[in-house]
């Protein structure tokens, strides 16, 4: 039980070392990328039951000397981020063995897949600042590789943007890292945090600001999203959104929970910084969105303004904003997973690409475009999917912090979200198609691979599946990491 | 041992090496057995200074002096940053030879296998030298012998290049001349002592100075850098390596036995000679990489990034604390072992393809895909990414920033580090990625290259990582009581 | 007993008039003599070093002429040293003008000169008074005048009547010296305190006056500029010659007179009190960097030899007048040092110019390959002047360095160095020319030149060596005798 969380990091890289030795047939990568993911998510998945008991999961055995050590621990929020992380991974592997069906470079594309998937849950799984930098470092690269997969001169540029600022994040981490050694010694994490208010904690802080925000996509620093996320082949455009972008709000909470007592941020008054960055990224998120015909730029868009929600709850810094932070970012991982699966399925099937394009493309691709309604339904938050829940409890902790402004944020964000969302479902249920765009009987929607159809439906579905199930316990984990942070 | 009795290890060591290259010129243009004979010297030097290590392990000083090289003698101190820099320069020394051994030198084999095995046993001297005059004779040995390897193309461009890097040398011995004078005259010892033992008198300043052009010119300080990028650029790259990975570093092991043994801290920090070498240092660290991120050849752009990390180095000497100066040290083996990679990576391509412009290198990762791994995993070393050695380099310079009170210098070395991001990973992502290349996956063919070309490339690249691998990094730890032995 | 002087000035007398009895054909007869007489005289002179080790000197006066003019020879550290310096100088030039001068006409008249020679500067070494100086002074002039113009050419005898117009107006300029310091005070006899200053009250500006009149008269021979115009002339002579007379004795002597005026007639305490020093220093300043940049300007490779000489002769000058103890031993050392070194210079140049004809430098391209041996002593010997170690030249460099420190005066040190930069730009393009620029030049089929002008020429580079390694052991106690009796 307590090599679970080494297990979890480690297997998908096994298995990409392994595939890169040996496998040479496609079954084989495909198999072994399934396994890999699978077994990954299974040792997470297996840990769930040690987060509803409050255990902390892992060895005292320290791994590297770089000169510093990690080890591979595992608390609620490890687990929480990293079942939420490696089902996506699961999914969007599926969901690659038929988007992937014509692509190039297969071998590279499922070991870099897999390898992420071991950075991302090395980011959570070890317990120290140390393993998250180790592993953002790593992620960075390999989500390089995956974003420049398709090596035309838009992926080569976009890729080029998002190494060098996530590089520049990277930086900023490793400074407020150095500082914070330097001032405690430690990097470990320890609820209610070690590190008191001085200058140089405002400093570190004003760094891990930087470097994680960076990471989630948080005004200004936002702009490599829009071009990395489109550029990337969908399935990773779906774990960009939907897990690498959280990676930064996972480090905020650290920093901001873990390391530093929750009045260093407050003497800074950052927390009051990142609220306001929080709303100017919901609000350009938005708003650029709109202006988006390229679907999966608005998508991307949409993920810096959703990204703003996690920031906006991790700053309120009550339990129940924090709540419903943590609960976004599970909803938020599901539904933008499910758009963008969508979103890479057009592509594929159509080639169509832009928003305008897609009139009356429900006809065509009816499975794919009601996946589609069900997610962007889910996203402007109409209850009882998921991100009315975590609406609710922003908003819920706005009131109890006296930020009722922010309350209106919400309403006005979501009412934007509706504007980009809805009419591309109903113009692609009910829209004519323009003559140039008229979709043939070419092709026809049981030619979607299954793959691709399968793993779409079950995300879309599992937006709206915890509304019906009682206790609804993603929610109820979330109240419980959070009631353990306050 | 005790301190006084008799060691014969380090001048074992280097008349071993001097003899083998006694031994190498004398067998002529036969390559294969003088490469052998360069190996087991290294290798037996090597064995010799490593039975050392019980002794300077336990923190024992040996000396042993000998009455020649008026005025003082000729003296040779063992301890433990003398011995284990010596193993350090005689490990790459070894991999280097290894990879000359089969690097396509053209003409004149002799010649260069002669000079190389000599300046390893200069480099060796120079480390092991237990006063000012005897590292000043092996150190002026072995900058004179590089000429000839500068020279080894016989182009006009290397004849030009050997001009200036002469020059520099002999204006740098005359800087160590005076210094070494006025040090002769005030204190009347040239034997390292700790603490220093040059007091506060007029000209002092002129002899610190003196020293550190000297020492500054071959670790490629702002402003005495220039001969690099000529040389790089012209000499064979083995022969670059050669010079990244052992010489500039005797630069910065001079510096460091200036400060600390000759001068003192004490001394240093009254002066405030501390803060000119730091921002010295600085403008080494930022020139250097702004001009390798502007240089198109790929050797030049490797000799600017040489001179930027040695910058690194001196950053950590001029901090004169604990965390820095481990940082310092650390990076003789980070950068080595990184350089080294890419050097011998560079040499690899230029031997194979002719190709030196960065431009042309795109797609070369499907032709020499060893050769670009190596080289990839040392450009990431560079950009200073965990766990390989560099950041290891980078986390205690920071702490040492942060001890002297300093924090905002860590941007300085962040800056560096982003630098080196644009500058080599264009290189990588050019070799294996972009439009053009697409076509090239299919058509992967394995390196070729002779086998002990490949496993020194091997080697070095390994070294790039693997000591961060285990629960202990053994060159870490042996760094900190290096450190605490100049400190305390 | 000791008392070889007279022996020591007596037997180059004699063997060379055996010399000049023997018939011009009989070759081997003469060399053998030539060679014989240049050891006896030797082993005649060595048995003195001991001698004034150990702290003795004797006197003997010869002939009584008058008050205070006497013939008058004394064995002492100074002497001894330039005794014993040349006579072993002697043998190797002597052996090395047997091979040189094989081709050559009127040998018999060059070598009953040439060891005739020896005889003056043995008596120049001797003398214990300046009237006995003067006197071989002059007889040294008229002896070399034939060597000099011994081509017969017109170019020689041009050079030949300069040379001789020069010393002649040097001789005249020692004997008004010797003519109104007599009238001074009673004896002239060289006393290492001095004997001048009980005259420094009343004859203060004469006193003043002669100084340079004497100084300047032994500096046209020691080739101080602006009077050195002689010597870059007087290179037509046969390289031997320029070997011996021009690079080591004749100069020398200057030298060896300016010493003798300064420190054993004025003394340390007098020239303090009349601060002649400075002005003399700005002389030696002036000298030292017109003549290397003039030797940069040179195409000849004897006339660039003959400018670096004068170079080198400033260093003597500097070192006696910065009237320090370091300084004086850098000075003294280095009168050794650079005749061990120049000498195998012009023998390279010799063997260069026999063998293959070429003067110029551009002539030398390649060279290296048909002169490997000869042109690795000439880089030797060129870098010992320079002042690498642990070539001779290191230790002059040091001592004269330290006594710019010493004597308060770092500029002249950066003097000292700014001429080692420029000899280093004159001496290394050479070398470089001769091994790594395509020449006409093939390997030798046997031995690169006549083993009689190898031989030596290859035994005083182990020498340039041994000077500089061994100094404690073998030139610097003497020297530093020679310090401790003046600066007591």
């Amino acid at each position: 039980m307590e090599y679970l969380p080494l297990f979890s990091v480690t297997i998908p890289l096994l298995a990409a070392g392994i595939m890169l030795l040996c496998c040479r047939s496609e079954l084989a990568i495909k198999l072994l990328a399934l396994l890999g993911s699978a077994l990954s998510f299974a040792a997470s998945a297996g840990m769930l039951p040690a987060l509803a008991a409050g255990q902390i999961l892992g060895t005292r055995q320290g791994y590297l000397s770089f000169p510093l050590h990690i080890y591979f621990q595992a608390d609620g929020v490890s687990i929480f981020f990293a079942v939420i992380f490696s089902f996506c991974f699961f999914l969007a592997i599926i969901y690659s063995f038929s988007y992937m069906r014509h692509g190039h470079a297969k071998l590279r594309y499922y070991a870099l897949l897999l390898v992420a998937q071991s950075a991302i849950l090395g980011v959570v799984m070890t317990s120290s600042l140390v393993g998250l930098f180790l592993f953002f470092e790593l992620l960075a690269v390999v989500s390089y590789l995956l974003v420049i997969h398709e090596e035309d001169a838009v992926a080569m540029s976009a890729g080029a943007k998002y190494l060098f600022m996530t590089i520049v994040a990277g930086f900023a981490i490793f400074f407020g890292l150095v500082v914070t050694y330097f001032l405690a010694g430690r990097l470990d994490y320890q609820v209610g945090g070690y590190v008191a208010a001085s200058p140089l904690a405002g400093a570190a802080l004003f760094a891990f600001l930087i470097g994680c925000g960076l990471k989630a996509g948080m005004f200004p620093l936002h702009i490599w999203l829009a071009d990395a996320h489109p550029a990337a082949p969908a399935p990773v455009s779906a774990l960009l959104s939907g897990c690498m972008i959280k990676t930064g709000a996972y480090g905020l909470i650290r920093v901001m929970h873990y390391v530093y007592t929750p009045q260093a941020m407050q003497a800074v008054s950052y927390d009051q910084v990142l609220l306001w960055l929080a709303v100017a990224t919901i609000f350009l998120g938005s708003a650029l969105a709109l202006q988006q015909d390229h679907l999966k730029r608005r998508l991307a868009y949409s993920s810096v303004a959703q990204i703003g929600y996690v920031l906006l709850g991790i700053a309120l810094m009550s339990e129940q904003a924090l709540q419903g932070a943590l609960f976004h970012v599970f909803s938020h991982a599901l539904m933008k997973g499910t758009l963008f699966f969508c979103a890479g399925a057009i592509v594929t099937q159509t080639r169509k690409q832009y928003v305008s394009q897609l009139q009356g493309i429900g006809r065509q691709l009816p499975v794919i475009m009601y996946s589609f309604a069900l997610a962007a339904v889910t996203i402007v938050g109409i209850p009882p999917f998921n991100a009315f829940f975590s609406k609710w409890h922003l908003a819920a902790a706005s009131l109890a912090a006296g930020q009722g402004s922010l309350v209106a944020v919400l309403v006005i964000s979501s009412l934007l979200n509706a504007l980009y969302y809805f009419p591309i479902v109903v113009n692609a249920f009910f829209g004519n198609e323009a003559e140039e765009n008229k979709f043939g009987t070419d092709r026809l929607p049981d030619e979607i691979p299954r793959s691709m159809l399968w793993s779409t439906a079950l995300l879309a579905l599992l937006c709206v599946l915890f509304a019906f199930v009682q206790p609804h316990w993603p929610m109820e984990l979330a109240r419980r990491i959070a009631a353990g942070i306050f | 041992m005790e301190a006084g009795v008799f060691i014969w290890q380090p001048q074992a060591a280097v008349g071993l090496l001097l003899v083998a290259t006694l031994l190498v010129w004398l067998r002529g243009e036969k390559a294969r057995g003088s490469s052998c004979l360069t190996l087991f010297a290294l290798a037996g030097a090597f064995t010799i200074l490593a039975t050392l290590f019980p002794w300077v392990g336990a923190g024992e000083i040996l000396r042993q002096t000998y009455p020649i090289l008026p005025p003082f003698g000729f003296s040779f101190q063992a301890d433990l940053l003398s011995v284990s820099l010596a193993l350090l320069f005689l490990f790459s020394g070894f991999v280097i030879a290894l990879y000359i051994a089969a690097y396509p030198l053209k003409h004149d084999e002799r010649r260069f296998k002669t000079a190389f095995l000599f300046i390893m046993a200069c480099a060796s001297g120079v480390v092991l030298a237990g006063d000012l005059l005897s590292l000043f004779l092996f150190f002026e040995a072995m900058s004179l012998a590089f000429f000839l390897l500068i020279i080894h193309n016989r182009t006009r461009e290397a004849v030009a290049a050997t001009y200036k890097f002469i020059y520099l040398t002999v204006g740098g011995s005359m800087c160590y001349f005076i210094a070494l004078a006025i040090v002769f005259v005030q204190a009347n010892s040239f034997a390292w002592t700790a603490g220093g033992f040059m007091s506060a008198a007029s000209l002092s300043a002129l002899a610190f100075w003196g020293f550190v052009a000297a020492f500054g010119m071959k670790a490629g300080m702002v402003p005495l850098h220039f001969w690099l990028a000529a040389a790089y650029g012209q000499a064979p790259p083995p022969a670059a390596a050669l010079s990244s990975v052992i010489m500039m570093k005797t630069g910065a092991y001079g510096m460091a036995r200036i400060f600390h043994h000759v001068f003192g801290l004490e001394m240093l920090s009254r002066q405030g000679w501390d803060i000119l070498i730091l921002i010295l240092a600085l403008f080494t660290i930022l020139y250097g990489s702004f001009c390798a991120f502007a240089e198109r050849d790929l050797l030049r752009r490797l000799a600017y990034s040489s001179m930027a990390q040695l910058g690194y180095i001196l950053f950590g000497l001029a901090l004169l604390n604990y965390a820095a100066l481990v940082g310092g040290f650390f990076h003789f083996l980070a950068h080595g072992m990184m350089k080294g990679t890419m050097l011998l990576c560079a040499g690899a391509i230029v031997s194979k393809t002719g190709k030196r412009k960065i431009a042309d290198l795109a797609g070369i990762a499907w032709q020499m895909p060893l050769t670009m791994a190596c080289f990839s995993l040392a450009a990431l070393t560079a950009v200073g990414l965990p766990p390989m050695n560099v950041f290891v380099v980078k986390w205690y310079l920071s702490l040492g920033a942060l001890s002297a009170g300093q924090p905002l210098l860590i941007l300085f070395l962040l800056a560096s580090s982003l630098l080196n991001a644009a500058y080599y990973l264009p290189i990588v992502f050019r070799a294996y990625f972009g439009a053009e290349n697409r076509d090239l996956h299919a058509s992967l063919v394995w390196d070729r290259l002779p086998w002990p070309m490949t496993v020194g490339m091997l080697l070095f690249a390994a070294g790039c990582i693997v000591f961060s691998l285990g629960p202990v990094n053994l060159p870490l730890e042996l760094t900190k009581r290096i450190a605490t032995g100049f400190l305390y | 007993m000791y008392v070889s002087p007279f022996w020591a000035i007596m037997a180059p007398v004699c063997g060379g008039l055996l010399i000049a009895m023997l018939k011009e054909s009989r070759v081997r007869e003469r060399n053998m003599l030539a060679v014989l007489t240049s050891i006896v005289t030797f082993l005649l002179v060595a048995p003195g070093l001991p001698f004034v080790l150990r702290g003795e000197t004797i006197s003997w006066t010869a002939v009584n002429i008058t008050r205070g003019l006497s013939i008058a020879f004394t064995v002492e550290p100074l002497g001894l040293l330039f005794a014993f310096l040349s006579s072993m100088l002697w043998v190797f030039a002597a052996l090395y003008a047997t091979g040189y001068m094989s081709h050559e006409y009127h040998q018999r008249r060059f070598f009953t000169f040439y060891i005739l020679a020896l005889s003056a500067t043995m008596g120049v070494a001797f003398s214990a008074n300046l009237f006995t100086l003067y006197l071989f002074y002059e007889y040294l002039a008229l002896i070399t005048y034939p060597l000099v113009i011994h081509s017969q050419s017109a170019e020689a005898y041009a050079a030949g009547t300069k040379y001789i117009i020069y010393c002649l107006v040097s001789g005249a300029l020692v004997f008004l010296s010797l003519f109104i310091l007599g009238g001074v005070v009673d004896s002239l006899t060289f006393t290492p305190t001095g004997v001048l200053g009980v005259a420094l009250e009343s004859h203060g500006l004469s006193l003043f006056i002669i100084f340079f009149a004497a100084v300047f008269g032994f500096g046209v021979k020691a080739a101080m500029m602006p009077l050195h115009s002689w010597l870059p002339a007087a290179m037509v002579a046969p390289t031997p010659v320029s070997a011996l007379l021009h690079a080591v004795a004749i100069v020398k002597t200057g030298i060896f007179g300016i010493l003798r005026v300064m420190f054993y007639l004025y003394g340390v305490d007098t020239m303090r009190e009349l601060r002649v020093a400075d002005i003399l220093a700005v002389f030696a300043v002036f000298t030292i960097i017109v003549a290397s940049v003039l030797a940069i300007k040179q195409t000849k490779l004897k006339s660039r030899l003959a400018y670096s000489t004068i170079g080198q002769l400033g260093y003597i000058t500097l070192g006696a007048a910065m009237l320090s103890p370091y300084a004086l031993t850098g000075g003294v050392a280095h009168l050794i040092n650079h005749a061990v070194l120049k000498i195998v210079l012009f023998f390279c140049a010799g063997a260069i110019i026999t063998q293959t004809g070429a003067k110029y430098l551009d002539q030398l391209n390649g060279i290296g390959k048909r002169m490997p041996y000869t042109m690795f002593c000439f880089a030797l010997a060129s870098s010992g002047l320079i002042g690498v170690l642990p070539l001779a030249g290191y230790i002059s460099k040091l001592y004269l360095l330290g006594g710019s420190i010493e004597s308060g005066k770092p500029i002249l040190g950066f003097v000292l160095l700014i001429s080692a930069v420029l000899n280093s730009v004159y001496y290394l393009p050479i070398i470089i020319r001769a091994y790594f620029s395509e020449g006409p030049y093939e390997a030798p089929l046997g031995l690169e030149s006549p083993p009689s002008m190898l031989f030596p020429t290859a035994v005083l580079t182990v020498i340039c060596v041994v000077f500089g390694l061994f100094a404690e052991q073998t030139t610097l106690p003497l020297v530093t005798r020679v310090v401790s009796s003046v600066f007591q």
